[in-house]
């Protein structure tokens, strides 16, 4: 019965706000801008190709 | 507004079902900055080493598919996550499991290269940190230059169509008198959305009397956010954080009356294994397990119950006689640490009188 209540309440747009919500540290959640399941090509939307980037070092940049 | 007998009852139907929507992975507390205000007490070279992004998957794939709620998001936090090798590694395998990801950061690193290699990971939101203008911002951050390198990816950011993005500040004695200041930079770079939070005693800000407002400043604070909301045609939405009920304040800072949801919607998986809430709440306390020795997705089902009854537990200190108590319950669970026997570290009310 929660449950149902639950997802009819996240189901009215009159209602969407009371499920957003941001953890204090945390960034927004979820992103309206890719579907759940899309799995991103190695693009970015201009169609650049992007490897993975060399990672920085804290010990090494600490020290500059 | 909503009249309080209705969010308490949306709130404890919310309590009962806890689906899980937000997922913070603790993934190195290795971090190039020594911040002020560190709720972790991050080094450069961290005690733990980086959590594998095997361990963590595991503890993740715990979570039945048809249990993945609809929003998901997976935040990575530390130390500083960019330093992660395999970050983009990571976004990918979380991607491929149907989930959003996110990165809370300094931004440092994030240059464009970086930027536009996360984006084609999927990174799907971001929080960039930026504590005042450049002297108080570098103060705080313990590092010249982090201001400059903030605002690089503030820019970066800001200009991303595809990126749910937000700017946090901590707001303390230094930069209070900055807020106009930043509101007008942050416009200027076309941040949308600003967050802003007073400091908790807790990490190093626990011995630091320059990071803690007195009452007087907090309120100049709200009334800040209150002003800057009450003009529906500005550029930027401003945000008071999520640490506690404000009283008469509570409804003109926020979107929604306040509610902590962590344990109820939020978990988070810390740099040792720990299962746990927000990475700054007292993880001795209210640790939940490990997820090297149980299932993650069990525990979040059939643990937290400190996080979900705390009418039965938390009227304690200055929140035993207080008449708001039932809309706080103790405010953000962060509030609690050390002996909790002595109620919660801050009462937000009190300094928003």
């Amino acid at each position: 019965m929660r449950k149902l209540f639950h997802n009819l309440l996240k189901g009215l747009s009159l209602t969407a706000i009371l499920f957003v919500f941001q953890a204090c540290y945390g960034t927004p959640n979820g992103d309206p801008y890719y579907a759940q399941d899309e799995v991103p090509e190695n693009q970015t939307p201009n169609g650049e190709n992007n490897g993975p980037v060399e990672s920085p070092d804290a010990s090494s940049e600490a020290a500059e | 507004m909503i009249p309080p007998f209705l969010w308490r009852a949306f709130r404890a139907n919310e309590t009962a079902v806890h689906e899980l929507n937000y997922l913070f992975w603790e993934c190195t507390t290795r971090c190039n900055l020594h911040c002020r205000h560190c709720g972790s007490d991050c080094f450069a070279s961290s005690a733990d080493s980086d959590m594998p992004l095997e361990d963590f998957l595991k503890a993740f794939d715990t979570i039945p598919r048809e249990s993945i709620a609809k929003p998901f998001t997976v935040v990575l936090t530390g130390g500083e996550p960019v330093l992660r090798p395999d970050i983009e590694e990571i976004g990918r395998a979380l991607r491929s499991r149907g989930v959003s990801w996110s990165i809370v950061s300094n931004g440092w690193f994030y240059d464009e290269q970086k930027h536009k290699a996360l984006m084609a990971a999927g990174l799907g939101a971001l929080t960039i940190s930026l504590d005042g203008l450049e002297e108080s911002h570098d103060w705080m951050r313990g590092r010249s230059g982090s201001f400059l390198r903030a605002r690089r990816a503030i820019e970066l950011a800001a200009a991303e169509k595809r990126l749910n993005f937000d700017v946090v500040s901590c707001i303390n004695r230094r930069n209070l008198s900055e807020l106009e200041q930043m509101y007008s930079l942050l416009t200027s770079l076309g941040v949308k959305q600003w967050r802003l939070f007073s400091i908790i005693p807790i990490g190093r800000a626990a011995s630091d009397k320059e990071m803690l407002l007195s009452a007087e400043e907090f309120r100049s604070l709200l009334e800040f956010i209150k002003n800057k909301r009450a003009d529906k045609s500005a550029p930027m939405k401003v945000t008071f954080s999520c640490e506690g009920h404000l009283g008469k304040y509570d409804s003109a800072v926020r979107d929604t009356p306040f509610f902590c949801r962590a344990g109820i919607n939020i978990a988070s998986v810390l740099i040792d294994g720990t299962i746990c809430a927000c990475p700054n709440i007292d993880r001795k306390i209210f640790g939940q397990g490990n997820i090297y020795k149980d299932n993650f997705f069990r525990v979040w089902e059939e643990g937290f119950e400190l996080f979900r009854s705390r009418e039965k537990w938390a009227r304690k200190g200055s929140c035993a006689e207080c008449k708001l108590f039932r809309d706080c319950l103790g405010g953000g669970m962060h509030n609690w640490h050390g002996d909790i026997s002595d109620g919660p570290l801050v009462c937000l009310r009190d300094l928003a009188l």
